[in-house]
């Protein structure tokens, strides 16, 4: 079997795709990758379906040595990439020889980056994804993060030498969307679930008080600290969580859930942050300031289609690109 | 009932007064119906004790004609009967298996064989799954065994330990953290990926209990 051997996981790297779906009824979460766009770039750049698997980073430090001829291309957090000591460029599909040593170096901006590779990492889908979940111990391979030593397996495609270059307009998206955020990071919400039980004063600790990301954030969920927000809300039934929602455990102080949160909760929900503001969180880092937004649904409608729109836009360029390196 | 977003691509719809088996069996005949009505349209339906929430594709599905689909929100629930399964579980109740029996008979003034009695005595509804795969919430158990979660959660409870926690009990499919009292063991995996749905019990199904002996328990496949 041919693919890429782990030789150093770094802070900790994952097989993700775009998620288990279907399954939140049976308490399975989706998983999947936190920034999915970036996912679906480096897909789009290897002419791969967007389904397809890559290896999510946190950080930096993953070591890999290819067994086989591979193209590969990473898209995300602004990482350093190295290929046999030679720095390479992200946001562009890359032709890697057999035995060469890829390495995912520091960044000072920016949380996730993906690795993808051309065909996808086929390690055994479950449930239809091939996300690994560590809590449940399924996905990926053997429901574990990479380890050293690990082999994971990649489709076994031609890959010519010849990858078309992209012009670096790539690299200016990926810097819009992880710069550096000295400014307060505003994450817009559309209210919802409990929100009609708080009291107006817990509102309004919650959209005018700034907060921080505190330094235990993981794909589960971004905590947030600042003035303890008191719901008043105490011994709630449990129900269902959502994708990004905003959730105050009795301490206070504002949890924001991501991909691999538990399905049910029994703390209050105030509301669900938009999909581009979450990405944005998600990538953000410890000790980044945020300040909520309560919007209506139909304002958000319009931010999230003329987002959407522009990805759209944006993956389309990519995937003439891809489509050629075929 | 009420409903509220759930983001922009959820409906969550609350009922307002206790949760109860015929309040489930409405919210799961509702799911029924939406879900053969939007095959493509719903991508996921989570029932909790009092709430269904319908996330959708918004391609596929707008919210209004999903609202319009759900209709009259006063005559959701009515006086449906739980139709779900009967499940029966084995349990192996015994201090060595469930290590907070004594606790338990302590605080309810009960001996131990009693609370055994009382615990495997009555059919419970299986109100919500969550929390971990195949972890089922199931209720109401005797007002007598309603105790207060454990001041501290123990780091790892075995897999198919049997717990309560007020009016809630439930098995833990896999070893996990547990703040739960646990009266016993049950040697049936809870939560298998091989089966279709992987989870031994689905919401609306009525989940008895039945007391075995260690031996029972171990040739039924459990482990110490």
């Amino acid at each position: 079997m041919n693919g890429l051997s782990v030789i150093n996981p770094g802070l900790l790297a994952t097989v993700q795709d775009l998620g288990r779906l279907g399954y939140l009824g049976h308490g399975i979460t989706t998983g999947g990758a936190v920034d999915a766009f970036s996912l679906r770039c480096a897909n789009r750049l290897l002419g791969n379906t967007d389904d397809l698997a890559g290896i999510e980073i946190v950080l930096a430090g993953l070591t890999l040595k290819t067994t086989c001829d591979l193209q590969v291309s990473l898209c995300g957090a602004p990482v350093t990439l190295h290929i046999n000591d030679e720095q390479q460029p992200i946001d562009q599909p890359l032709y890697v020889e057999a035995n060469s040593t890829i390495t995912i170096g520091r960044t000072l901006t920016g949380t996730y980056s993906y690795l993808a590779v051309k065909g996808g990492i086929t390690t055994p889908a479950v449930l239809g994804s091939r996300s690994t979940v560590i809590r449940e111990g399924f996905g990926g391979l053997n429901g574990q993060a990479l380890q050293p030593g690990d082999l994971l397996p990649v489709a076994d495609l031609p890959v010519p030498q010849d990858v078309p270059k992209m012009r670096p307009r790539g690299e200016r998206r990926q810097r819009d969307e992880t710069q550096l955020h000295t400014d307060i990071l505003h994450l817009r919400f559309i209210p919802g679930m409990h929100y009609d039980e708080v009291t107006e004063s817990c509102r309004e600790t919650l959209c005018e008080k700034t907060f921080s990301i505190s330094g235990a954030a993981n794909r589960m969920a971004i905590p947030l600290s600042g003035n303890p927000i008191d719901t008043g809300l105490t011994k709630l039934w449990s129900e269902a969580t959502c994708l990004g929602s905003i959730q105050v455990p009795p301490d206070g102080q504002p949890l924001v859930l991501l991909n691999d949160r538990q399905t049910m909760g029994g703390y209050p929900q105030l509301g669900v942050i938009i999909p581009p503001d979450r990405v944005r969180l998600g990538q953000a880092r410890a000790g980044q300031m945020v300040k909520l937004e309560a919007i209506s649904p139909t304002t958000a409608e319009q931010i999230v289609w003329l987002h959407d729109h522009y990805e759209e836009t944006h993956l389309k360029a990519l995937t003439s690109l891809g489509n050629t390196a075929l | 009932m009420h409903w509220s977003y759930a983001g922009l691509t959820g409906i969550r719809l609350s009922y307002d007064g206790a949760p109860s088996a015929s309040v489930t069996a409405s919210l799961l005949d509702l799911r029924d119906r939406l879900t053969k009505q939007y095959p493509k349209g719903l991508t996921d339906c989570v029932l909790g004790y009092r709430t269904l929430t319908l996330f959708f594709n918004p391609t596929e599905l707008s919210r209004e004609a999903l609202l319009a689909a759900i209709g009259d929100l006063d005559n959701i629930v009515g006086s449906q009967q739980c139709a779900g399964r009967a499940v029966e579980l084995p349990v192996w109740y015994a201090e060595e298996s469930g290590q907070d029996l004594a606790v338990v008979a302590e605080h309810s003034g009960l001996s131990v064989q009693a609370v055994i009695e009382l615990h495997s005595g009555n059919q419970y509804t299986a109100f919500a799954t969550g929390f971990s795969p195949g972890f089922c919430y199931l209720g109401n158990i005797s007002e007598q065994l309603d105790m207060p979660r454990l001041q501290t959660p123990r780091r790892a409870v075995p897999a198919g330990s049997v717990a309560i926690a007020d009016r809630q009990t439930a098995v833990y499919p896999a070893v996990s953290p547990g703040g739960w009292h646990l009266l016993g063991r049950c040697p049936l995996p809870l939560f298998d990926l091989e089966q279709s749905p992987p989870g031994l019990i689905a919401v609306g199904d009525q989940v008895s209990f039945k007391p075995i002996t260690r031996d029972e328990f171990l040739s039924l496949g459990g482990t110490l």
